[in-house]
């Protein structure tokens, strides 16, 4: 591959709501070669640039994180959720 | 002794989110609830969550008998359930989504494919995960995935989800098949 090629992969902040048009590629092939693959990656980041969500800093671990509530009943809901939404 | 701090890809998110992965998996999402109940700090890529929404479309299209259903099919109440179950992903306590403060360039994933040999989302989460480990004193990477623990080790540490319990459940879907089975 040439040099030139070689890209910057952005920081991923991509709003929720903008995903699931954007994640087929990544999904259902994922046996590309590589330099599709890339590309295929390339394409998730290419709206990286629309930040709505706000990272932090980890106080415990000086790690930049996603800055949510948390929820202590979030696991219970994502398998409630999931059981509705694949039953 | 185990590190208290995980970096969990893809597959051990999923295991904890369709049904039927939940029985066939079990370890997995005994791993979660350790993480949820504050025992283990989790971290993961911002990445995974666009493979997990990806993957539960996919499902969702099984479970339709389609094999390609285009986004504009699945109903308003289909996309919200998705969304919102990986709204919930970043809700869940000791569950941290983590983005590298330097961008991860593509001579990166492409030099740790080539030295690794593993597909090319997998690079991009290990290389999260490695920045991840800069920081922190310990990390494991915790995947199901034989060929990335094992090819993954020369970078970082990694364990099958099994390490982190003390007997897989006799009721677990995998016991005859699990090679990291205890």
């Amino acid at each position: 591959m040439n040099n030139d090629m070689w890209g910057v992969v952005p920081c991923p902040i991509i709003p929720i709501q903008d995903r699931l048009e954007i994640v087929t590629d990544l999904v259902e092939r994922p046996f590309l070669a590589l330099s599709s693959t890339v590309q295929a990656i390339l394409r998730y980041f290419e709206i990286a640039h629309r930040m709505k969500w706000t990272f932090v800093v980890d106080k415990t671990n000086g790690l930049l994180v996603l800055d949510v509530e948390k929820d202590p009943e979030a696991l219970r809901a994502i398998r409630r959720k999931a059981d509705l939404l694949l039953k | 002794m185990l590190p208290t701090n995980i970096f969990v890809d893809t597959e051990i998110l999923l295991d904890n989110i369709i049904p039927e992965r939940r029985e066939q998996f079990k370890c997995s999402c005994l791993l979660i609830d350790e993480v949820s109940n504050g025992r283990l700090t989790a971290f993961t890529a911002d990445y995974v969550l666009s493979e997990i929404m990806g993957i539960l479309k996919t499902t969702k299209e099984i479970r339709k008998g389609t094999a390609h259903l285009l986004y504009e099919t699945l109903t308003p109440t289909e996309k919200a359930a998705i969304q919102s179950i990986i709204v919930s992903l970043t809700n869940m306590p000791n569950l941290k989504i983590f983005t590298p403060i330097k961008p991860i360039s593509q001579k990166d994933i492409y030099d740790l494919v080539r030295s690794i040999c593993i597909q090319t989302k997998d690079a991009l989460v290990l290389l999260t995960a490695l920045e991840a480990k800069s920081k922190l004193k310990e990390l494991e990477l915790v995947t199901r995935d034989a060929k990335l623990m094992v090819r993954s080790k020369s970078q970082i540490a990694s364990a099958h989800p099994s390490a982190y319990i003390n007997k897989c459940p006799s009721d677990c879907l995998s016991k005859f098949s699990c090679r990291y089975r205890k």
